[in-house]
């Protein structure tokens, strides 16, 4: 009796290729699904004007920013983190951070903050950044997850204009005056604050004599406005009797945040 | 053209309902026709997306000799198993071609990764070999359903035949 209804095995064999088609049009349309969503998603910096640089503690300056991403698609991104590295001039490195992972739900923003912690532990590294501008290389990776399919990694690789606040720092001393009987020793302080804060602050000069004693001391008050130029003398009275040829200044400059040791500078 | 009706190469007939099979020299005509736009989804379509993608700087891990080495045999084993759908051979060419999908899955997965760069000193990686795991779901799947084929063909000669070509119905 002729029947309408197919073999077993090949009823078997049609609902495994079923099965086959309906993977195949499902992974389509996931593929499809998640172009779309990814190609609505937007990363952009939080700053416009780039990153910004404040003082921290009494030798570190930190190096702060924020990535906005926007995930209006319907995927998440998963595992994100996002490593920065900014190097001196040379490539060596001068501090790297690594952002804690994250996850970006479907259709919602998050802002990553990233933030650069420059200690360069070497005063003299340190005495560099504050005195000199510099390019810094700096190389940021963003790796991810996306629609808990594809890997995506993005690196960026920048320069960032560093302005130092004391830019080609100098106290110089000059010849001592005679001043009514009493000597006093004049030192000129110069410097360019190319920095995006104001240095506020002072700076306390030693006058040190030619076996080491402390001949003398002095402070000078700064406020100098971003972009600004920076340039006085200060007269310091010298101990009677204290030789200073061949000596040094020492000077250190103090603020509410920051204390910094200058390198010595001679004494004709 | 003439079609074969009822048990076909000295198959034992079991089939339970009329059936029409085509002709050889009708199914080697529409064969050509099918191997026509297979040859251009799996060999000039992988050519002319690479051929974009290395135009606009995307560089893939792709072997473009390998695409079209595979994708000429994907095409010509799915015109040879379309040929030989009324016949045993059906099921082990089923299973040949899944395989060979199989593998030419595997390989596109072992090299799915994008890298482009754009101005700015900017690169973007992406990977995407999850895709093409997932996809080999399709092949595995088509590997089963060859196996039962051919088993079916050779316990039940000829059994599928009415369901696969089933005679035109008449009034």
């Amino acid at each position: 009796v002729p029947s309408d209804r197919p073999p077993r095995l090949h009823r078997l064999a049609r609902s495994i290729r079923l099965v086959g088609l309906v993977v195949l049009i499902l992974v389509v349309v996931f593929v499809v699904t998640a172009a779309y969503s990814a190609s609505r998603l937007r990363v952009e910096r939080s700053n416009a004007a780039g990153p910004t640089a404040e003082f921290a503690g009494t030798d570190r300056i930190v190096v702060v920013s924020a990535v906005n991403l926007s995930n209006p698609g319907l995927y998440p991104i998963d595992q994100l983190t996002i490593v920065s590295r900014i190097a001196w001039p040379d490539g060596t490195l001068l501090a790297s951070s690594e952002s804690t992972p994250q996850s970006i739900a479907g259709m919602s923003s998050v802002t990553v903050p990233v933030r650069l912690d420059l200690n360069p532990g070497a005063t003299g590294s340190l005495y560099a950044l504050l005195t000199k501008d510099e390019v810094l290389p700096v190389t940021t990776w963003a790796n991810a997850t996306y629609a808990g399919a594809f890997p995506v990694s993005v690196a960026v690789r920048t320069n960032y204009s560093w302005g130092a606040p004391f830019a080609g720092l100098a106290a110089t001393a000059g010849t001592p005056v005679d001043a009514n009987g009493s000597f006093q020793e004049p030192v000129t302080v110069t410097f360019a604050n190319d920095a995006p804060l104001a240095d506020q602050g002072t700076f306390a000069f030693s006058l040190i004599g030619a076996q080491g004693q402390v001949c003398g001391s002095g402070t000078l008050g700064v406020d100098v406005p971003p972009g600004s130029s920076f340039g006085q003398s200060l007269r310091i009275p010298i101990a009677t009797g204290c030789p200073l040829a061949g000596g040094s200044v020492m000077a250190n400059y103090q603020s509410a945040s920051w204390n910094l040791a200058l390198p010595p500078e001679a004494i004709p | 053209v003439t079609a074969t009706t009822g048990p076909l190469d000295g198959e034992a007939n079991v089939a339970t309902a009329p059936y029409r099979v085509p002709s050889v020299g009708r199914r080697i005509a529409v064969a050509v026709l099918r191997l026509v736009p297979l040859l251009f989804v799996f060999v000039v379509v992988p050519y002319l997306l690479l051929r974009r993608l290395d135009a606009i700087g995307v560089g893939t891990a792709l072997s473009w000799p390998v695409l079209a080495i595979a994708g000429t045999v994907l095409a010509v084993l799915s015109t040879a198993r379309y040929l030989a759908r009324p016949t045993r051979a059906y099921g082990p060419l089923s299973v040949l071609q899944s395989a060979v999908g199989l593998l030419y899955l595997l390989y596109l997965a072992s090299a799915a990764t994008a890298r482009v760069a754009f101005g700015g000193g900017v690169t973007f990686t992406i990977g995407y070999a999850e895709i093409f795991w997932i996809l080999a779901v399709v092949p595995v799947v088509g590997i089963g359903a060859g196996l039962v084929t051919t088993v079916e063909d050779f316990r039940h000669p000829g059994e599928r035949l009415p369901w696969e070509f089933p005679a035109p119905r008449v009034g």
